[in-house]
């Protein structure tokens, strides 16, 4: 499997390759452009044309599997065996395939590894019986450093090879989920702290694969400064409907309407220090129910909010579809055809709380491969009560399609 | 100091070993008590338990370019004493109505949490069971202070004040012998002045420290550290960076432990409705490695990924005093939850009903080492980390 890069992907890695680049540089990934494509492709380039050992750290077990299996894919077609690439760390989330075919905890096999794969918190253990030997790799490669704290970051930092020519490239995305402090209070990620100090060594990638028609644009206009697009066949991705819808919910289903707002008159429900909305619960799974019944498999069809009580409730009025609802948080990273993001808050204040936090919205609106329905109030909460949600309103209320629905 | 590494002492090594060995082997010393077993018996019960752990060393000796021989034998030693200390003690003592090994105790009221090596449960009194495997001589202050800290954990877990000690006994076994710790109220005094010192410099408090005498400090694993936070010269602006991280780690630490507090003050219904803890979980199943459990009603409120404490509820223990599994949630199934245990034994909450804690996992060790590896590596590994988040030494 290799990797057909973009310009944009090209010029990245050969600042990461090229012996004349920074020692420390950042490589942004906006929603759906490749980055862990050119995090993958760096990873196997290092190995295979440089000879280096290089060591991969994300934050979440999940992430660093992910990348894992693109790295093994591309090594393969470079003809290296299964075995140069190594797992450790804590391996109770990963498949049973990862565990059998790279995880180990014995050193010997990883001093032998080409590429070894782990989370921050299990890269180095000063205490002891560490794994990793210091000093032992080349190369380090960091993802999802826009959530990640500096001493995450410098945990693996002591297997870092002294000689000048050693490298660490940083991916992520700043501009999505932040790291926060225990009193809620936004915290800087590495890749943060590199843009805002270092911006020369910082690369953004410019290209969307992900996003179509009017989710990019919105991606592009309110997060990147208008500086991402997608390709002409990207953007014209559209869902195919064995059936087209004739109820209340026509005009959502639409394929041509790829950006669509559904304000629903429904109060928010305190649910202990959290938030549910039981009625936009029942809307969402209306809608979900009526993309099934025009020939959406329920299995292209992703369900958000910002709450875990309402998302408990979702998964009540969604029992039965197939769908299952999730916290915004846990689906960074993931993406679907038809995305719902259900956002819960509409009171008299028009507060929003924590869910006010920009990168929050960034994540819930750019998961979508062929059409974003966000689901909200049909007051003046959404539209007028925080700044992010009301540039969203504005923005889908003028380039795509607003439905108000009663419950 | 937290986060500062210390030098690592060989002298443990074998020690660690064994004690590695007598965590995984609590579940036979019923019935090792029951036959009124022999040392042989005893160690014949415990050498598959025992060899897989001399494995484990052996290979990660092998792998650093090491002999774990010496080591091993030293393990191997520490056993056969604890194992002949042991088959007395069964001989001469009634057999407890119940054994429990690695409990985690955790006392919201004092803020003061332990695990427990072992803890034997008799008709009329207990026993706090501390295993020193590096020990040979007579006992230290310390590891009789330590022994009392655990002892007033199982006297709240027993609905007693801390300090009451009537019905507890302390026995700490060595490879040489039996130790009966006695809880003076100098030692109780001394726990407790420690967890005051530690507790108000977490408060943010600047509480008086005391200085041992210097001959103590020569023995100190924390010399080095120490030596460095009295007289640090990393320039202004990277020590106020490292100590403002250091507070950001702290208050996360502090985040870890809330929802603890809560469950302890908080109505059933109300943690039942915040998603903080539920009760009415059966366990449907266990394996040494996870745990089903099924929620009756009302619905249960936890994702994959959770980190949770499982709890078996025994009759007039605190929750945060009962036997727990430590774990994280696999699958969710309707109301049936599959649950990866990474502390505690599972056969531990046979039979009994089940609750469970949202616990946020611990990370802060980690992390607060790696500021104390930047902080005391001045040169090329600083000036890296900072280059890290572009900031210049």
């Amino acid at each position: 499997m290799e990797i057909d890069l973009d310009d944009s992907q090209m010029l990245a890695l050969a600042s990461r390759l090229s012996s004349a680049g920074p020692k420390v540089g950042g490589i942004v990934g906006p929603p759906g452009a490749g980055k862990t494509a050119t995090l993958a492709q760096e990873i196997s380039e290092a190995v295979t044309a440089r000879g280096e050992r290089v060591l991969m750290c994300a934050g979440q077990n999940a992430t660093v599997d992910q990348t894992l299996l693109i790295v093994e894919a591309i090594l393969k077609e470079r003809g290296l065996p299964y075995n140069v690439i190594k797992r450790t760390g804590n391996i109770s989330k990963s498949s049973e395939d990862i565990v059998g075919r790279f995880a180990t905890h014995k050193r010997d096999e990883l001093s032998r590894a080409r590429v070894v794969f782990t989370t921050f918190h299990s890269s180095y253990v000063a205490t002891g019986e560490p794994v990793l030997s210091r000093g032992d790799f080349d190369r380090l490669a960091f993802d999802e450093t826009g959530q990640a704290t500096p001493e995450q970051a410098w945990i693996p930092l002591e297997l870092l090879d002294s000689d000048p020519t050693s490298k660490v490239t940083v991916y992520g995305d700043d501009r999505q989920l932040l790291p926060f402090t225990p009193d809620y209070v936004k915290e800087k990620g590495v890749l943060r702290y590199l843009r805002e100090n270092r911006a020369p060594n910082v690369t953004q990638l410019d290209t969307s694969y992900r996003l179509p028609d009017g989710g990019v644009d919105m991606t592009s206009h309110i997060w990147y400064n208008g500086l991402l697009d997608s390709p002409s066949e990207v953007r014209a991705r559209r869902l195919k409907l064995t059936t087209t819808s004739s109820g209340r919910y026509r005009e959502v289903v639409d394929p041509e309407n790829t950006l669509v707002y559904v304000g629903v008159n429904s109060r928010e429900a305190d649910s202990g220090l959290s938030h549910d909305n039981p009625g936009q619960s029942r809307i969402t799974a209306e809608i979900v129910s009526d993309l099934i019944a025009c020939g959406v498999g329920s299995r292209r069809i992703l369900v958000m909010a910002p709450y875990r009580p309402h998302v408990n409730s979702l998964n009540l009025a969604l029992n039965g579809t197939g769908v299952e609802a999730s916290t915004v948080h846990r689906r960074l990273g993931a993406e679907n055809d038809v995305v719902i993001f259900s956002t819960t808050r509409s009171n008299a204040n028009m507060a929003w709380g924590i869910a006010a936090q920009p990168e929050l919205w960034n994540v819930a609106t750019s998961r979508e491969r062929m059409k974003l329905i966000i689901v909200g109030d049909s007051g003046t909460t959404f539209s007028e009560g925080s700044r992010v949600t009301k540039l969203v309103y504005d923005f889908v209320e003028k380039h795509g399609r607003t439905v108000h629905v009663s419950i | 100091m937290y986060g500062a590494i210390g030098r690592g002492n060989e002298k443990y090594i074998a020690g660690t070993i064994a004690h590695r060995v007598l965590e995984r082997v609590g579940p036979t010393l019923g019935l090792l008590w029951s036959k009124k077993a022999s040392r042989e018996e005893i160690l014949g019960a415990w050498s598959d338990t025992a060899n897989a752990v001399y494995g484990d060393a052996e290979s990660r000796a092998q792998a650093r370019g090491l002999s774990s021989e010496k080591y091993i034998a030293g393990a191997q030693d520490a056993l056969s004493g604890i194992a002949l200390v042991l088959s007395n003690y069964f001989a001469e003592q009634p057999m407890p109505i119940k054994v429990i090994t690695e409990i985690t105790i955790t006392n919201t009221l004092t803020r003061h949490e332990g695990r427990i090596d072992a803890l034997l449960v008799f008709g009329d009194h207990v026993e706090t069971v501390d295993w020193k495997t590096n020990v040979t001589g007579a006992i230290s202050q310390y590891e009789r202070i330590q022994i009392v800290a655990n002892g007033m954990l199982v006297n709240y877990r027993y609905g007693r004040p801390e300090d009451d000690f009537s019905n507890n006994k302390l026995t700490i076994f060595t490879p040489e012998g039996l130790h009966r710790a006695i809880p003076t109220p100098k030692a109780l005094d001394s726990v407790r002045s420690a967890r005051k010192y530690i507790l108000d410099s977490l408060d943010g408090l600047k509480p008086h420290t005391e200085l041992p005498p210097i001959f103590v400090c020569n023995e100190c694993s924390y010399y080095d550290p120490c030596r460095f936070y009295m007289y640090d010269h990393t320039p202004d602006n990277v020590k106020a960076l490292l100590w403002g991280r250091r507070h950001r780690v702290l208050k996360k630490r502090e985040r870890s432990h809330l929802n603890k507090y809560l469950a302890a003050s908080l109505s059933p219904s109300v943690l039942e409705e915040m998603g903080i803890m539920q009760w009415g979980y059966t366990l449907e199943g266990q394996d040494d490695r996870y745990l089903t459990l099924r929620k009756v009603s009302p619905e249960q409120r936890l994702f994959t990924g959770d980190s949770v404490r499982v709890i078996g509820l025994e009759d007039g223990a605190p929750p945060l005093a009962c036997v727990s599994c430590n774990g994280s949630v696999k699958d969710v199934s309707g109301n049936t939850l599959k649950v990866t245990v990474y502390r505690g034994k599972p056969t531990d909450l046979v039979g009994l009903p089940i609750a469970i804690l949202r616990a946020d996992v611990d990370l802060s060790r980690r992390e607060l080492e790696s500021i104390d590896r930047v902080h005391r590596q001045p040169g090329p590994f600083q000036d890296m980390a900072l280059a890290l988040i572009g900031e210049d030494a």
